[in-house]
């Protein structure tokens, strides 16, 4: 039952934000550049919920931008779950399994720093890949937003390349905008999309804070 | 880095060495304990969670659906943990700093426990022997569970039976329903992909179901976000009412401060038309030499009034010029400097000028009374005796004492009744010019050629000039005969054509006609007359001609008129 309530939420969330992409966010242009609430949403699907509810959303957007507003045959439909997917394996929690992974591979590495073998260097603190710990999903949900806005974007731009238009700075500085614009919107969405999942209640009643 | 490693040793220190510096073997063996008790616990976790009554039952189910849910499970467990790190970091400070010699032991018990256990497994890591070490306890812990459960399951019976396989039916539904609503969602987008290349109804069944779903939906969601988009474009537009309000306003001050500047505009434009049209329709203005000038600066009080004009002598203005505004007489310039020049006006006490009634031509002279009443108005003074003016009458220049042309008119008789000032009587005019809205005038640069200029007016000297002015009204000609029979001398007849090459600021002059005076000596040119000379050295002089008397005849006696004798008939 609460997996279903669960299951019913993120679907509440994915429409929701197909509907704000289509209805609302034209409204909320910046200079011509519009922010994907899509991608927002799918970042916070991913990082909340895992990657299962994040490839099931990514194909009904996919699907229902590819029936409603594609156009660029079967692009939306290939694109949204391939780069939620990719985002996926980067930015969703990581399993018991790999925190242990993690954290054998980083005590050796400290093994071997102790024995003046190897050298930790600053950058290693803030890559996932040296962490034995998720980042926290304040920071992961605008990251993955923007990098799946970007990845579109990019793909995007390819694909006007391929039919014979110039790309100019003029895109690129679009695309860079737009990525802009959704990891701004992403914090601003996860506040909201976050609670209807139950993640602010649940830590609440944990800390004892006695949340009725 | 150092504090997680720490963080870790405590961990382990509460796993192996809680209390006292126990050996090692005995540290081991209280890790299994502990597994089993946890092993145990879970094991009663389902059950107390489906007891009535309990609490915390959903939120058990939920955290285990979570923790069996293999990629999301680690959001909320780790922000637990991370919660259990931040909670046992102070502990651990708090242990170090109270505890040290404690610490210290432990972690010489540690480092004897890694030593132990290189000796044993040959000198492995740590990480690696506690992978293994996790493995065995894994495998203890399902051994042990399974002892524990075939001994729940003999202490609880068939509830507790029937309990663990509707977990197992549900986690085996669950994983199903994933599979075949991932898969189906895969085949919905591998047919809306194929869709696009082939044409099948049964392709486009997904992207039909699709837009049959999302459309009403789309549609009602996009008239609520129009309906709030107009709505708060409304707000926006009366939230900037009072700012449009208060543009508005400035824009109407700027309007009508404009609407005034363009009225003024307008006005000087109609009285510079006028100005110029009046020049332009009266061709014997062109003979005065006019020049617009505008009023700049006008010094009027009890006792005087003057104006100060923009033009001086550069534009060719002298002193003792005409002003004139709107074909009545203004002033006389005076301080004539180069780009200014003063104008005393005519109802100033000290501007006296020679004045004419134009329908009785009496001559008279016209004087302001600024200094005197301290109205603006003039008086006539030194008219005849006889002289009956009348009221209306207009009164001119008449070009007699100053450099001025004959015949601007330069007020209005009021009424005919004369009043005395100092046994003198006069008349009272009102001036054709409003002095208070004098603004633009015209100079007239005419000079006389022959007349008495104000400069010499002082001087002895008479000159007699017959020469006819030039008039700016048409002045009545009077056909005087046998005046040529009074004339003393005959003078030039002034051409009245004027020089076309005038310099700008010079007056035309009439030039007199070259008289041809033969000198003596000088022989006429003329073929049919011839001069000779006569020679009287050696002629005897003839006596001149003596008057011969003759006698008159001797006068007819008158006859007396007693003697007359009358004739019958």
């Amino acid at each position: 039952m609460k997996e279903m309530k669960r299951a019913l939420k993120a679907l509440a969330i994915t429409i929701t934000a197909y509907l704000l992409q289509a209805c609302v966010m034209h409204y909320l242009a910046i200079r011509g550049i519009v922010g994907s609430v899509i991608f927002a949403a799918l970042s916070i699907l991913i990082v909340s919920c895992g990657k299962k509810y994040a490839f099931c959303a990514s194909c009904l957007l996919g699907m229902t931008m590819e029936s409603m507003m594609g156009n660029v045959k079967a692009l939306y439909v290939i694109a949204y779950p391939i780069i939620t997917m990719l985002c996926a394996q980067y930015f969703a929690d990581m399993s018991d399994r790999q925190l242990e992974r993690r954290r054998v591979i980083i005590e050796s590495r400290q093994v071997r720093i102790s024995e003046g073998k190897g050298k930790k260097h600053w950058w290693q603190r803030f890559m996932l890949r040296y962490r034995d710990s998720d980042l926290p999903p304040v920071v992961r949900i605008p990251l993955c937003a923007g990098i799946m806005d970007l990845l579109l974007n990019m793909t995007l731009n390819a694909y006007l390349y391929l039919i014979g238009e110039e790309l100019t700075m003029v895109q690129v500085f679009r695309a860079l905008g737009s990525t802009v614009y959704t990891m701004g919107l992403a914090p601003v969405l996860m506040v909201p999309f976050r609670a209807l999942l139950g993640m602010y209640r649940r830590r609440k009643r944990q800390e004892g804070g006695g949340f009725a | 880095m150092a504090r997680d490693q720490d963080k870790r040793f405590s961990e382990r220190e509460s796993l192996f060495a809680p209390e006292t510096d126990a050996p090692l073997v005995q540290g081991e063996e209280r890790l299994h304990a502990w597994a089993r008790e946890m092993e145990e616990a879970a094991e009663e976790a389902p059950a107390r969670a489906a007891a009535p009554g309990n609490e915390d039952a959903d939120e058990i189910e939920e955290i285990e659906e979570i923790e069996e849910d293999g990629d999301a499970e680690a959001e909320v467990p780790a922000d637990r943990k991370q919660d259990e790190k931040e909670k046992a970091q102070p502990e651990k400070e708090r242990e170090t700093a109270q505890d040290e010699p404690i610490a210290r032991s432990r972690r010489a018990a540690e480092e004897a426990w890694d030593r132990e256990a290189q000796k044993v497994e040959g000198g492995k890591s740590r990480s690696v022997r506690g992978e293994e070490k996790k493995k065995g306890k894994k495998e203890k812990r399902g051994q042990d569970a399974k002892a524990q459960k075939g001994a729940a399951k003999k202490k609880n019976g068939k509830k507790k039976k029937n309990t663990a396989k509707a977990d197992d039916r549900r986690s085996f539904l669950r994983t199903m329903a994933i599979i075949f609503i991932c898969g189906a969602l895969f085949l919905m987008v591998a047919a809306m992909v194929a869709s696009n290349f082939i044409s099948s109804p049964w392709l486009a069944l997904p992207r039909r179901l699709v837009t049959t779903v999302v459309t009403p939906v789309q549609t009602v969601f996009s008239k609520l976000t129009d309906g709030v988009a107009d709505y708060v474009r409304m707000l926006k537009i009366r939230g900037n009412i009072e700012y449009e309000y208060n543009q508005l306003l400035i824009q109407l001050d700027e309007m009508a401060s404009d609407t005034a500047m363009m009225e003024e505009l307008r006005r000087e434009n109609q009285e510079l038309r006028s100005m110029v049209q009046e020049q332009q329709s009266d061709t014997s203005h062109l003979a005065m030499n006019p020049i617009g000038a505008q009023v700049i600066g006008t010094v009027g009080n009890n006792y005087f009034s003057t104006l100060t004009l923009n033009v001086g002598t550069a534009e060719g203005v002298a002193d003792y010029m005409a002003v004139v505004s709107n074909g009545g007489l203004v002033g006389v310039t005076y301080n004539t400097r180069e780009h200014d020049c003063n104008v005393r006006c005519i109802i100033d006490s000290d501007c006296t000028v020679a004045g004419l009634v134009q329908s009785s031509r009496d001559q008279g002279s016209v004087k302001g009374t600024l200094g005197s009443t301290g109205e603006a108005i003039c008086r006539m003074y030194y008219l005849p005796d006889n002289s009956l003016p009348r009221p209306g009458d207009v009164v001119v220049t008449s070009g007699v004492g100053l450099e001025f042309p004959k015949g601007i008119p330069i007020g209005y008789i009021r009424e005919s009744t004369r009043g005395m000032e100092d046994n003198k009587s006069y008349v009272v005019l009102e001036p054709k010019v409003d002095f208070q809205h004098l603004e633009y005038v015209t100079v007239y640069r005419y000079r006389p050629s022959y007349a008495e200029s104000a400069q010499n007016r002082t001087s002895t000297a008479m000159t007699i000039t017959l020469e006819t002015l030039t008039t700016a009204r048409p002045v009545p000609e009077f056909q005087m005969g046998g005046l040529s029979d009074f004339m003393v001398a005959v003078t030039a007849t002034p051409s009245a054509t004027a020089d076309a090459t005038l310099a700008p600021g010079e007056s035309p002059r009439p030039t007199p006609e070259k008289t041809q005076t033969p000198r003596p000596g000088e022989a006429t040119k003329e073929p049919n007359l011839e001069y000779v000379a006569v020679d009287l050295t050696g002629a005897t002089p003839t006596p001149s001609p003596r008057p011969t008397f003759t006698p008159t005849p001797s006068p007819v006696p008158t006859p007396d008129p007693g003697a007359l004798t009358v004739e019958d008939d």
